[in-house]
């Protein structure tokens, strides 16, 4: 019996229509140019975050190749009931840019500063969502700024440094008890910001 | 078993989870990585796509009773395919003598040459398809610290820098994805450039792969 023909493929300007979630079922099926639209909409967001964590642009570059390769190795694991795919592609580089982190041997690799990045790297705002995205990140950045210092920075330095709770309270010479006190509170605070529970 | 208490308490932070990466100022990547990645899945659709929709699914069936039978003989299939092989080996053989030996190979393999000095044992080469150029190589060192190999197309005097950058396993092995624009190309050469490769060759080749009939 002959197999049946292979459906028609759908053109990169289609695919581009699409919703993450369904241009990850052509991800699946080995399609490069669903791959590329996945690429043009994260890699921004998916670098800035490796370049947070890292502090400079090779070891970032480096860290979001080897996410998305892996992504792209493997997207039969992307499950669309735990959450949508850009939250899926940053949790891996994430998770990536901390082994890196831990592969360094000098863990002391200076961050660079969130402070006048906009202003020399920004990406284009090419699109209207693109922009609402720039606004949520914008709107989330300065919750975080909100938080009393002790509470944001332990937030940032086990978030985007990579560190053990324990590595924080030797950091700052502070007990790891109370390095989680503050954590928890600053989240809190976050959550309560952001779905309006939570919080009296 | 979980608390369901602490379960709770754990999915409601999820919101600030997701919230956490997209706050940091955003920043747009070099265009070369996008053409590094691309090289990379492009090489691997294509593979997957000659070799089938499902090349990469595992049979469920048991391995020993993966045999097959041919002319009533039951035969593994690591000799089925040896067999198979033979025959097409035999086929291609008369059919370039049948037809004078016109035909075009599919595929060309240029051998590489190192610097000794640098790479004492390292060998390579570079296979060549209408679609596709791979690069392997084994035996060679890792680039200098901060450094990574970096391959160039040349033009005449010109050096065309590639999305291609690579490190060596512990074997020093890789197989690297070169883009196949190879036509009026002296050579492919490889040197070691800094993480994130320059657009001018800075170091001399420790790797020459002459584009030369072999």
């Amino acid at each position: 019996m002959r197999p049946d023909p292979a459906p028609p493929r759908m053109a990169a300007q289609a695919i581009r229509a699409l919703a993450d979630e369904e241009v990850m079922q052509l991800v699946q099926k080995g399609r490069a140019e669903a791959f590329e639209v996945i690429y043009e909409r994260h890699s921004t967001a998916a670098f800035s975050l490796a370049y947070r964590m890292c502090g400079n642009r090779a070891a970032a570059e480096d860290v979001v190749q080897e996410a998305l390769l892996s992504i792209w190795r493997s997207g039969a694991r992307y499950d669309r009931s735990r959450g949508s795919v850009r939250t899926w592609v940053l949790g891996i580089v994430h998770n990536r840019a901390i082994d890196s982190l831990r592969r360094t041997v000098a863990h002391d690799r200076r961050r660079a500063s969130d402070e006048g990045i906009e202003e020399r790297f920004e990406a284009a705002e090419r699109t209207e969502v693109e922009a609402a995205r720039r606004d949520e990140a914008r709107s989330i950045r300065n919750l975080l700024q909100s938080l009393p210092p002790d509470q944001s920075r332990v937030i940032e330095l086990a978030y985007f440094g990579g560190f053990t709770h324990t590595e924080i309270a030797e950091m700052l010479d502070t007990p790891v008890g109370t390095v989680k006190g503050r954590m928890r509170l600053g989240l809190e605070k976050m959550r309560y910001a952001l779905t309006g529970t939570g919080m009296p | 078993m979980e608390c369901e208490v602490c379960r709770d308490d754990l999915a409601s932070f999820k919101v600030v989870a997701e919230a956490l990466p997209i706050a940091v100022a955003p920043l747009a990547p070099a265009p070369e990585l996008k053409d590094r990645i691309m090289a990379v899945v492009r090489s691997e659709a294509d593979l997957l796509e000659a070799a089938g929709e499902r090349a990469d699914v595992v049979p469920e069936e048991r391995r020993e009773r993966r045999r097959w039978r041919i002319g009533g003989l039951s035969v593994r299939p690591a000799f089925a395919a040896l067999a198979a092989a033979v025959l097409l080996a035999i086929g291609g053989v008369t059919g370039a003598l049948i037809n004078g030996g016109g035909g075009e190979p599919s595929s060309k393999t240029y051998e590489a040459s190192f610097t000794r000095k640098v790479a004492p044992r390292a060998s390579g080469s570079l296979v060549v398809t209408d679609n596709n150029a791979t690069l392997s190589v084994a035996g060679m060192p890792q680039a200098p610290r901060g450094r990574v190999w970096e391959v160039w197309i040349q033009r005449g005097d010109k050096f065309e820098p590639t999305p291609a950058l690579f490190t060596v396993n512990r074997d020093g092995r890789a197989v690297v994805a070169v883009p196949p624009r190879l036509g009026g190309a002296q050579a492919v050469l490889i040197t070691a450039e800094r993480r994130g490769g320059v657009q001018q060759p800075t170091q001399k080749p420790t790797v020459t792969i002459p584009l030369t009939a072999s």
